[in-house]
């Protein structure tokens, strides 16, 4: 079944820097088409009302509309290219080791998921440095100070306008991870640096927050599908919370036993934090796994090598 | 009426044709991309989907920026035409 996956992988790249190629030159033709048309409106002493009426669409609606359009094609283009890219180097690694989780963090960071051609206008350096830090923590949590580098730029994360990022659903999902961590975290369950000792339900339960949204979006990228993820999401959202927390997620799941009498008497034995009910924590966890659940369902619909370009149109 | 000021009929209408066949190519550049994702293995919810915003982005993008290229120049045509019986008249 692996072989046949990674067979299949490897022809595909054709097929993705083919397609990346068709949407390149669709884009340069459109640019063609528009500066011809300028030009040809512009040099001829064309006069009236229609001419007016076409001068004036032409140039504040058609034009900019068709460079949108250009736009989104290159930067599909360019997703694709990175796509085969990402999927070439995995299958010449001959192997499913690297990095897992950090896959979209860079993507984004090194500006293949664009912001300015889905018109978004948030602080877009803040988010990409927050983001790049995240992609690269995730890979080496060794020390609950990681884990409080994650957390402040996870905190920084919330701060932004998150209305503007709406409808972009990688980001969705990433900043749904990050609501919840800061949710949990900033609101009761710990400050970073005296987590330990409270247990590790909390921290668990945050953990899992990223990592699965981390997974939800990276599983929309191909190239994390291609570094083992895609088609076992759930075997690699197993294996990132078992790097991320540093034992194997059967044990880790075990120690939280989400929903079982284990996990029940672990938030028993936080309850004394900073006031926090136990039921409380039980409605932060049940939140977080609701978030976990959606984060599933979201992976199970994008992670096609197609998923990427789809989140492109989806505005 | 538009009135062609400073420019044969022979001028308009190469305008014209130029707005047709832009109008023509962007119309061709979307459908080719239609087309080529038909031709990709990929099959599936995720890929009608994409083809219905890539079809949605050619209706309001390359759709409406087609039509309004194709109405300036039959205006141009009209032009050029009424131009040319004034001049014959």
């Amino acid at each position: 079944m692996a072989m046949a996956t990674k067979g299949m992988i490897g022809a595909d790249i054709g097929r993705l820097r083919g397609l990346a190629s068709e949407f390149s030159s669709a884009a340069d033709r459109i640019d063609a088409e528009i500066r011809a048309v300028s030009t040809s409106v512009r040099n001829t002493p064309w006069q009236g009302a229609t001419a007016d009426r076409f001068r004036q669409s032409w140039s504040s609606v058609h034009s900019a509309r068709l460079r949108g359009l250009a736009n989104q094609l290159r930067d599909a283009a360019r997703i694709l290219r990175a796509n085969a890219d990402d999927q070439e180097r995995v299958s010449n690694a001959g192997a499913a080791g690297g990095p897992r989780y950090g896959g979209l963090a860079l993507r984004i960071a090194s500006g293949l998921v664009p912001a300015g051609g889905l018109g978004l206008t948030f602080d877009w350096n803040s988010f990409v440095t927050d983001l790049g830090q995240l992609g690269s923590k995730l890979n080496h949590i060794n020390s609950i100070d990681d884990y409080a580098v994650l957390l402040k730029a996870f905190s920084r994360m919330n701060e932004l306008p998150l209305l503007q990022v709406r409808g972009l659903p990688v980001l969705d999902l990433l900043l749904e991870g990050a609501q919840a961590m800061y949710w949990i975290t900033n609101e009761g369950i710990a400050d970073a640096r005296s987590w330990e000792p409270i247990g590790n339900a909390g921290l668990l339960l945050a953990s899992m927050g990223i990592a699965v949204a981390m997974f939800g979006a990276a599983a929309a990228a191909p190239a994390a599908a291609a570094a083992g993820l895609g088609g076992a999401i759930g075997r690699g959202i197993d294996e990132g919370i078992g790097n991320l927390t540093g034992k194997k997620l059967t044990d880790r799941w075990a120690d939280a036993a989400l929903g079982t009498d284990d996990f029940q008497r672990r938030i028993d034995t936080t309850e004394i934090h900073k006031g926090m009910s136990a039921q409380e924590i039980q409605r932060r966890a049940d939140e977080v796994n609701r978030l976990a659940e959606e984060a599933r369902k979201k992976t199970e619909k994008t992670k096609t090598p197609w998923g990427c370009l789809e989140l492109m149109f989806s505005i | 009426m538009a009135r062609i000021i400073g420019m044969t009929p022979a001028q308009g209408r190469a305008m014209a044709s130029q707005l047709d066949r832009s109008s023509a190519n962007l119309q061709q550049t979307i459908d080719r991309l239609i087309a080529r994702l038909g031709e990709t293995a990929w099959e599936g919810q995720d890929r009608r989907r994409f083809e219905e915003q890539l079809r949605g982005a050619n209706r309001s993008a390359v759709g409406a920026a087609a039509d309004s290229m194709r109405r300036a120049a039959a205006d141009v045509r009209r032009a050029a035409a009424e131009q040319e019986r004034v001049s014959r008249g």
